[in-house]
């Protein structure tokens, strides 16, 4: 297996905001591109991640692996790398080795975990509401909200989605209209959310090539967070707090 | 490789062994709790490691269809990472829409209490509180956490698993796993779990990967941990050739140095062949030995870096060349000499000690000097009991110095101190 990219700020903001969620992740690196589904400890958020070979500029497999690595430490790794980054398993042991090519040549080598997880399944939910927005707009109003609560109230009434939040008298209200959206599938849905996940999340925004999301909601239902890019997709599942009123 | 333990973890809470009252009590209480009639919010499982209370907890989980959520000892649990892994998952609904409910897992809570985990266990507090969904602790020893934190659960005990019921389920497993196993050695490593079947099974498959145990292949399952770092120890010092590696090895070593230089010397012969070689390093144990020795009566710690570096590198560096074997280091003869002479030596003591009252002399003097003679003495029946009353020797003192006659000698000596005229005595026969 040898894995070649120029493109690699992209992949260090995407795994940097998947450590949020879990420490250790399983890579799956198939004739199709490269992927990881996995979901965090208190088993209310879920990432699946999927690259396609295309994104890379060399992609050699002999046979499809799985790779479970300790994600901060790929991360760290990643961010010294510069120029390029080559992806490549050590023969015959249980070691991904991480190269930095470039007028400096950087060797990384980082052990294999066993892979305890079982394949999760992604929700099946119907969705009738759909909300598709430039990113750094969802961004901005997660940022907003979480001045003021620690659980964040989106919602589609009418022609608009709203993010709002409250704690003791403190409200904040985000409106964003139809118009500014980049499609709107509406049917009126209200769900809650932690903000500290959505904050985690809403981080996918700063990378340059992710800047459409796509919010799918239901009435206490959990939130479909979907970011595309070329080659490049980032979903996240995350349950919604039901709440007794 | 995958675990036995999780392999034949039990999907039913009826394939639990053991504990059945408290099984049948822990699933009534999840319906009391989803009916909103449970009077505590939360359940405490504790009891012995290996006793099933992760298995039930599990079981419990599967046979309702609840989805799981746990932490562990091994993650970090402060105050802020038991909010983030526990409490959402208390306070958030399922990713799926169409799950019937989750079960919150905490183990070894017992260990959250005053360790780094600062504020963890007020975090869990809250969280019982709050939970909507049911929250199941797990413990060790349930009366090591505070009171109120109690007062928040229903206590529910693990027993250990009858060592009967433990060799039930090494059988099953070891058939399953196509191991030929002595029933004999089966047996043995059911009693020596003592209850704990977690550690019964992971000792079953350490032992059954060759798929045959017989009775022989027992003797690595009773070496205790600190045995397995002496051993360590001992390798680095004997096979390396450098000063330092050997110090190292000293210092890592959990033990103290007058235990290590007994292990040193007891094993030395075994390792160096070569006569001069073993010279050599017996010279550097002697010297070694001289500073431990100023060390003990003297407590002159300073020195205990010259005494550690002699039987370290002084005996590291005392060989010509390296010796490739293995060797299955012993135990230090003197430690096991200890051990059988314990009960005579503190019985000497105890006798020692009554002659220093009565012939007023230390009693290290007593048990050099009086002792032998005394031992003389005993041989007349009539003089033994005489001296038995006045030093107030009881029978086991006596036996000492008369196994066979210690019974007769004794009775005699009760009646002289019975008919001595002691300052009592004395008055009842006056008045």
């Amino acid at each position: 297996m040898q894995l070649k990219s120029t493109q690699i700020e992209q992949l260090t903001k995407v795994f940097e905001t998947i450590v949020n969620l879990v420490d250790e992740v399983t890579l799956k690196v198939e004739p199709e591109g490269i992927s990881i589904r996995a979901m965090d400890p208190a088993h209310v958020a879920l990432v699946d991640f999927e690259m396609k070979k295309e994104a890379f500029d060399e992609y050699k497999l002999e046979e499809p692996v799985e790779l479970t690595v300790d994600l901060k430490t790929v991360v760290n790794v990643l961010k010294r790398v510069e120029q390029e980054l080559v992806i490549k398993l050590k023969e015959g042991e249980n070691v991904l080795v991480i190269l930095s090519e470039g007028a400096v040549k950087k060797r990384f080598n980082i052990p294999l975990i066993e892979s305890a997880e079982e394949s999760l399944k992604i929700p099946g939910i119907e969705f009738e509401t759909v909300v598709e927005l430039d990113s750094s707009l969802f961004k901005n109003a997660i940022a907003d909200t979480s001045i003021i609560g620690d659980y964040a109230t989106v919602k589609v009434e009418g022609d608009a989605l709203f993010f709002s939040s409250k704690s003791d008298e403190n409200v904040v209200e985000i409106r964003i209209d139809k118009e500014n959206c980049i499609s709107f599938k509406k049917n009126d849905a209200k769900s809650h959310f932690s903000l500290e996940y959505l904050k985690d999340m809403a981080k996918v925004a700063d990378i340059k090539t992710l800047n459409k999301a796509k919010l799918s909601l239901g009435n206490d239902l959990p939130l479909r967070l979907e970011f595309e890019g070329d080659y490049t997709r980032l979903l996240f599942f995350l349950a919604p707090r039901v709440e007794a009123d | 490789m995958l675990l036995w333990v999780e392999k034949y973890r039990p999907q039913k809470l009826s394939d639990l062994v053991g504990n059945p009252r408290t099984l049948a009590r822990l699933s009534e209480w999840t319906h009391e709790f989803k009916d909103g009639e449970a009077k505590k919010k939360a359940l405490l499982l504790h009891g012995p490691p290996g006793s099933g209370k992760t298995s039930a907890a599990i079981a419990l989980s599967e046979e309702l269809g609840f989805e799981l959520v746990e932490t562990n000892a091994s993650d970090v649990r402060t105050k802020d990472a038991v909010e983030r892994k526990v409490g959402f998952a208390a306070s958030l609904a399922s990713l799926d829409p169409e799950s019937k409910g989750k079960i919150i897992l905490i183990d070894e809570v017992d260990g959250i209490h005053g360790r780094s985990d600062f504020g963890g266990l007020a975090a869990v507090k809250k969280i019982i509180k709050s939970s909507k969904e049911p929250v199941i602790l797990l413990a060790n020893d349930a009366w090591s956490l505070p009171a109120d934190f109690r007062a928040l659960c229903e206590l529910l005990e693990f027993k250990r698993i009858d060592r009967r019921a433990v060799l039930k389920v090494l059988k099953r497993i070891a058939e399953e796993e196509g191991v030929v196993a002595d029933e004999k050695a089966l047996s043995i490593i059911s009693s020596n779990a003592n209850g704990d079947l977690r550690s019964a099974i992971n000792d079953l498959q350490s032992l059954g990967h060759g798929g045959r145990i017989a009775v022989s292949d027992l003797s690595s399952l009773f070496m205790r941990d600190s045995e397995l770092s002496i051993f360590k120890a001992l390798a680095q010092i004997f096979k390396t050739d450098s000063c330092d590696r050997a110090r190292e090895a000293m210092f890592e070593s959990d033990e103290d140095p007058e235990t290590l230089f007994n292990w040193i010397s007891e094993n030395v012969p075994l390792e160096y062949e070569d006569p001069e070689d073993l010279a050599q390093a017996y010279h550097y144990l002697s010297r070694a030995d001289i500073f431990l020795g100023r060390i003990r009566k003297r407590q002159d710690w300073r020195l205990l870096g010259y005494a550690s570096d002699l039987m370290s590198c002084g005996v590291a560096v005392s060989k010509k060349r390296r010796y490739n074997k293995f060797i299955r280091y012993k135990y230090p003869q003197r430690f096991a000499m200890l051990a059988r002479t314990r009960a005579r030596r503190n019985l000497v003591g105890e006798i020692a000690t009554k002659i220093s009252h009565r012939c007023h002399v230390s009693s290290k003097l007593a048990a050099t000097e009086f002792i032998p003679l005394l031992e003389s003495l005993f041989r007349d029946v009539g003089k033994a009991a005489e001296l038995s009353s006045y030093f107030g020797f009881n029978q086991k003192d006596i036996e000492f110095f008369q196994p066979d006659s210690a019974k007769k000698i004794h009775e005699i000596a009760e009646k002289i101190s019975a008919e001595r005229i002691t300052p009592k005595t004395l008055q009842t026969s006056l008045f």
